[in-house]
């Protein structure tokens, strides 16, 4: 290998290593568009925190969004999960006259890092709530912080 | 008498002369120039032996050691820099990728930065996810009830 060649490998190396885990490992998955395409519409609430922000939880991301009376993006997120889904193991779901109501998937991990996807639709499908978070705890732990502390 | 022409060497009563005088400080550059080209001369008589191995001993080790130091600081140097330029990279690469943290809410299409704005927004979506164990809860308690159980083979028993 040419001495030029291998400077290049070693920079690229570098950079690879220096990237932050997170960026990588919330844009492998389809639900990353969801965010994308309706952060920022109308009747639509999305809110990304990270780092310190989230002390209190033991979270390193945290990104959520709430649609309300959108049936079409209800069904591009349903499209979303079925193929974040692949390769994901199941936590909890519910289907409620014969549609997705609520799901929870633990993701494989990325690093260090357990990923989950949070899912919940009102019966009516009104309202839409999608949540991705990163941790390095337990997923049984985030679980039970999360949706127990209320 | 061709005393300090460059490159001829001096008589012997010169060099004593001049020996005299470095011995007690007084030469000059020239001069000890001069000495060393008389004592850098083969078959020198025995009386500048002494002489010989202190001013020509000197200028002979520079010559040895020239050589030997030059590869060897070289390669130390180039190793040096390229380890200062990769710690310098990695540096620089990190610095430049080093994840802030974020904390904003899009409400509507209008950016949030408030982070008490932005916590009650993730804490409400939060919740809403938070609604659904308790629902499957309800809807497996209902399902195992023995009246719903009843109630639906009274279908089949005819009653």
């Amino acid at each position: 290998m040419r001495r030029s060649t291998k400077l290049c490998f070693l920079l690229f190396a570098m950079m690879a290593l220096a990237l932050p885990q997170h960026l990588a490992a919330q844009k492998d998955l389809q639900i990353s568009k969801v965010f994308d395409i309706y952060g920022k519409k109308k009747g639509v609430t999305m809110v990304e925190l990270s780092g310190e922000m989230l002390g209190d939880y033991n979270l390193s991301l945290f990104k959520s969004i709430v649609i309300n009376d959108d049936p079409a993006a209800g069904d591009f997120i349903r499209k979303c999960l079925a193929k974040d889904q692949e390769g994901a193991k199941k936590v909890k779901q519910v289907i409620s006259s014969g549609s997705l109501s609520m799901i929870i998937l633990q993701l494989p991990r990325k690093g260090r890092l357990n990923r989950l996807i949070l899912y919940n639709a009102t019966s009516s499908g009104y309202k839409i709530t999608l949540v991705y978070l990163e941790s390095s705890d337990e997923v049984d732990d985030v679980l039970n912080l999360l949706l127990k502390k209320k | 008498m061709q005393l300090f022409s460059k490159n001829k060497t001096i008589s012997a009563t010169e060099a004593d002369a001049l020996l005299e005088k470095y011995y007690e400080g007084f030469t000059s550059a020239e001069e000890e120039r001069q000495l060393h080209l008389f004592l850098s001369q083969p078959n020198l008589p025995v009386q500048y032996e002494a002489d010989r191995a202190m001013m020509g001993y000197f200028a002979g080790e520079k010559q040895a050691v020239k050589p030997t130091k030059k590869p060897v600081i070289i390669p130390m140097i180039r190793w040096v820099s390229v380890a200062a330029a990769l710690v310098g990279g990695i540096f620089l690469v990190k610095s430049l990728m080093m994840e802030q943290p974020r904390c904003y809410a899009y409400v509507d299409g209008v950016k949030v930065t408030d982070v008490t704005a932005v916590k009650a927004e993730a804490m409400q979506s939060i919740s809403e996810v938070a609604s659904g164990p308790d629902e499957v809860e309800q809807t497996t308690k209902q399902f195992k009830t023995e009246q719903v159980i009843k109630d639906q083979l009274s279908v089949f028993s005819g009653n």
